[in-house]
């Protein structure tokens, strides 16, 4: 009906165009003179006629399914064409990592985006740290390099301090009422927590979503044989291990005793450890909080952090134990510690020269048994068929599940890290841009299109797409993570929260000083003591750049037993770890409905 | 001798091709290295003729910094600020790789990659940077933009340098040339072969001043804040103007 009535339009303009008609001045044709009012009438007409048609085309042809109706999707691209009509031939420019759901973004969605509106967007894909650095150089020369940026939301102890930041909440309110679509629905973002600073106001809208989680081979682990002899060796059953302590004996059961597989060399653990950047968030996505650093507290520990971390209202005062943070305390070493044990002792030799690229290839080549610490985002890629880890029907050989916990967590902390893309917007941009660049983020994470880009990338942010039945149908084949998004379990990985006064330049500490434990240069509690020394040094260099209510200040530095003696964390050394604890996996999936 | 004394004049400014700034606190002049990038960076040793020697220039007057310009190869000028105390290189990418070697003064460069065709060419049109995949695209060996769109899946052809890339374009050889902008304008000006506006502006890129870790930290961050200034009140949009008109 409408692409009929588009036709009838198309046919009225082209009668009256003069441009297009008119013909010699010895023609038949007579010129028909119009005025400028029916040809605005009449091109705008078109135009929206046009747009009518874009929209029909998009939805069917790439936007089903969805968890709305056609008619439904129909009204929503209509609100963006008609929302984004003062910014029409206007060409904005966005960034983000380098992830399948961004390139999806940045070649798909940012062309219908334009065919349905006629702004233009340049989605440029890039690694996640020069996405970073884009953001800081804004901030630190005011310059309009993006009009937005599709950025973890790890930066949000960073973006609420900073003031360079735009407060959503408020900026929906007021400024962008107008071009803020009226079915967003923020309730319906599972990660909308993470994007909120301790003040309450919104400063990020997560896009992508991906968590760290185990990652197993099901079908080693229910091998009737494979069973029997790790009972034997080990006590207690082959399952999902529930603590490090278990993990650490199916480690060595693979790489030690079992050996081969199939003629094939097998190890029971998987890592890398090469003196890279990439080795640091190794350790910051959260393995320190896996192990139990941190206080208690979702969805980051409170006061003390998962980067050990300690704040007093929403002030940094330090991260070495005399300061009462945690980041060299008995629990951050002991995680450190088995990171190493576990790399030198059960992981394959070449793991130590891996980075986490090229470490990331190894899973599918289907000799690992295990590996503690994962990104979903990897799901598509691991579930491809025709590789040694997917079956024939398409199903996975593995699975993910709960990730096991070290000897110093409790109930209440974070169980692993999630991490959140989220669109972030500076105070520096020209509100014209801003409002268009609005307009794009919107339509990016629109229940429109949130669901095709789902089971593009996999990386779900909307509860409506996750409860859908579209993922209902494909869980079988995405080894656990529909499991795992429907679980309560997204609210127990979370991203690095609101503690990290300066993301950017504390993280480089990672790396640098663990590092240096990898290659043997420093001990564990060496490297831990060095860089819990560099942080609080840190911290007085951000409150210098970055003075405000919230800005670190350090507290006097007290006796390491003062602090440990203390309830909470800094916590005590633990000598004796909990007996090793496996489950059956759907027994294991419960932990994440707690 | 009168000879002899011009030749050797000649060697010191064609060496050093900047004087040392005199001031009252008598600072150490910082050795700065960098390499032939023109329009950024003059290549024939002439003295603050690119557009990112006068950046440089400024800042070093407005925190009288003291300091020497010479210019090097690429990687020869990277390697020798890593190894040689109170140098600093410039204008180098600030990498993940090399965050850890330098001290970083940010951003000296913003600039945008385009593709271009010649001025006559039937525009290739697109809408995102995908469209452009079926055509041949051309860059030069050692590019990081050959690299970046390589990694899109992009059929990328190299030449040896970056201005035989026109050549190629007038010649058929490429459909499109993936370039710096201002690389690009100069490149064509040089050579006298017009090129088309920019068909997409399709990626941002940040150049640093990365200096050797034994540089006086007060230094780096006196001159960070300095250059930061510099953007904030306009002084670098206004150097960029009068440069380019």
């Amino acid at each position: 009906m409408r692409l009929s009535f588009s036709i009838f339009v198309l046919c009225i303009w082209l009668a009256h165009s003069p441009a297009v008609f008119s013909s010699d001045s010895q023609g038949s044709s007579q010129p028909h003179h119009q005025t400028s009012l029916e040809s605005t009438l009449l091109e705008s007409t078109l135009l929206e006629s046009t747009s009518d048609a874009a929209i029909q085309h998009w939805i069917r042809n790439e936007f089903r399914p969805s968890t709305i109706s056609i008619e439904a999707q129909t009204r929503e691209l209509n609100w963006f064409r008609d929302a984004a009509k003062p910014f029409k031939n206007l060409t904005i420019r966005v960034v983000s990592e380098r992830i399948d759901t961004h390139y999806y973004e940045s070649n798909v969605l940012a062309k219908a985006f334009y065919d349905i509106t006629g702004i233009r967007v340049i989605h440029e894909v890039t690694g996640e740290d020069d996405v970073i650095k884009k953001l800081q150089a804004q901030v630190a020369t005011g310059e309009n390099i993006y009009d937005a940026y599709i950025n973890d939301s790890d930066l949000i102890g960073y973006h609420f301090r900073s003031g360079e930041v735009v407060k959503l909440d408020e900026f929906m309110a007021h400024d962008a009422k107008s071009v803020t679509l009226p079915t967003l629905d923020l309730d319906d973002f599972i990660g909308i927590d993470f994007t909120r600073g301790p003040d309450g106001h919104l400063y990020q809208l997560p896009d992508q979503q991906f968590a760290n989680l185990y990652w197993y081979r099901a079908d080693w682990f229910e091998d009737p044989n494979l069973m029997a002899q790790f009972k034997t060796m080990y006590g207690y059953d082959l399952g999902v291990p529930q603590n490090w302590a278990a993990y650490e004996d199916i480690a060595e059961f693979f790489t030690v005793h079992v050996k081969t597989i199939d003629g094939q060399r097998v190890w029971g653990h998987m890592d890398y450890g090469k003196h890279d950047p990439s080795l640091g968030w190794r350790i910051s996505d959260a393995w320190l909080s896996l192990g139990g650093t941190g206080d208690k507290g979702l969805p980051n520990g409170f006061p003390v952090d998962e980067w050990g971390i300690r704040v007093e209202n929403c002030r940094p005062v330090g991260a070495s134990v005399a300061r009462g943070g945690a980041l060299n305390s008995p629990a951050a070493i002991y995680s450190v510690q088995k990171y190493l044990d576990w790399l030198n002792l059960y992981a394959p030799p070449e793991a130590k020269q891996l980075n986490f690229t090229q470490a990331g290839s190894w899973l599918s080549k289907g000799n690992i048994a295990q590996q503690i610490w994962w990104y979903s985002a990897f799901t598509a890629s691991l579930a491809k068929p025709g590789t040694p880890i997917v079956n024939e029907d398409g199903t996975p050989k593995w699975k993910m599940a709960p990730s096991p916990k070290g000897a110093y967590w409790q109930e209440g902390m974070k169980l692993g890290y999630q991490d959140a893309g989220s669109w972030t917007f500076l105070t520096s941009t020209p509100l014209t841009r801003l409002k268009a660049a609005w307009l794009y983020a919107q339509f990016s994470v629109s229940k429109t299109v949130s669901l095709r880009k789902t089971l593009v990338g996999l990386t779900p942010v909307r509860r409506s797409d996750i409860h859908s039945d579209v993922l209902t149908l494909m869980a079988p084949k995405l080894g656990g993570l529909v499991e795992f998004y429907r679980s309560r379990g997204p609210n127990y990985w979370t991203p690095t929260g609101s503690n990290v006064p300066n993301y950017t330049l504390l993280s480089n500490y990672w790396w640098q000083f663990v590092g240096q434990a990898v290659s043997g240069d420093l001990t564990a509690q060496q490297a831990m003591d060095q860089m819990a020394e560099a942080f609080d040094d840190s911290f007085n260099k951000i409150s210098t750049r970055q003075p405000g209510p919230c800005s670190p200040k350090l507290t006097p530095k007290r006796s390491e037993t003062y602090w440990l003696d203390k309830p909470g964390a800094p916590k005590a050394l633990v000598s004796i770890e909990q007996p090793p604890k496996t489950l059956p996996y759907l027994n294991a999936l419960k932990a994440w409905n707690k | 001798m009168k000879i002899n004394l011009s030749f050797w004049l000649s060697l010191m400014m064609g060496l050093y091709a900047h004087h040392a700034l005199a001031s009252s606190g008598q600072n150490a002049p910082l050795e700065l290295v960098s390499f032939a990038y023109p329009p950024y960076i003059s290549e024939n040793y002439d003295v603050n003729t690119g557009l990112i020697e006068l950046y440089v220039d400024q800042l070093m007057r407005h925190v009288k910094q003291p300091y020497r310009l010479s210019l090097m190869p690429h990687k020869r000028a990277v390697l020798h600020t890593i190894n040689t105390p109170n140098t600093c290189v410039f204008p180098i990418e600030k990498s993940q790789e090399r965050e850890s070697q330098f001290q970083w003064i940010s951003p000296i460069l913003i600039s945008r990659l385009a593709l271009f065709q010649t001025q006559d060419s039937p525009p290739i049109e697109g809408k995102v940077l995908k469209d452009f995949l079926p055509y041949r695209v051309g860059s030069y060996l050692g590019s990081a933009t050959g690299s970046y769109l390589e990694s899109l899946g992009f059929v990328v052809d190299y030449a040896a340098k970056n201005d035989a890339n026109v050549i190629k374009l007038y010649a058929k050889r490429i459909d499109l040339w993936a370039s710096d902008v201002s690389t690009a304008l100069h490149i064509s000006r040089q050579k006298n072969l017009k090129i088309s506006q920019p068909r997409l502006e399709f990626f941002t890129t940040l150049r640093a001043i990365g200096c050797n870790k034994a540089v006086s930290p007060e230094v780096v961050f006196k001159l960070q804040t300095e250059l930061e200034r510099m953007y904030k009140s306009g002084e670098i949009e206004h150097i960029k103007h009068n440069f380019y008109n």
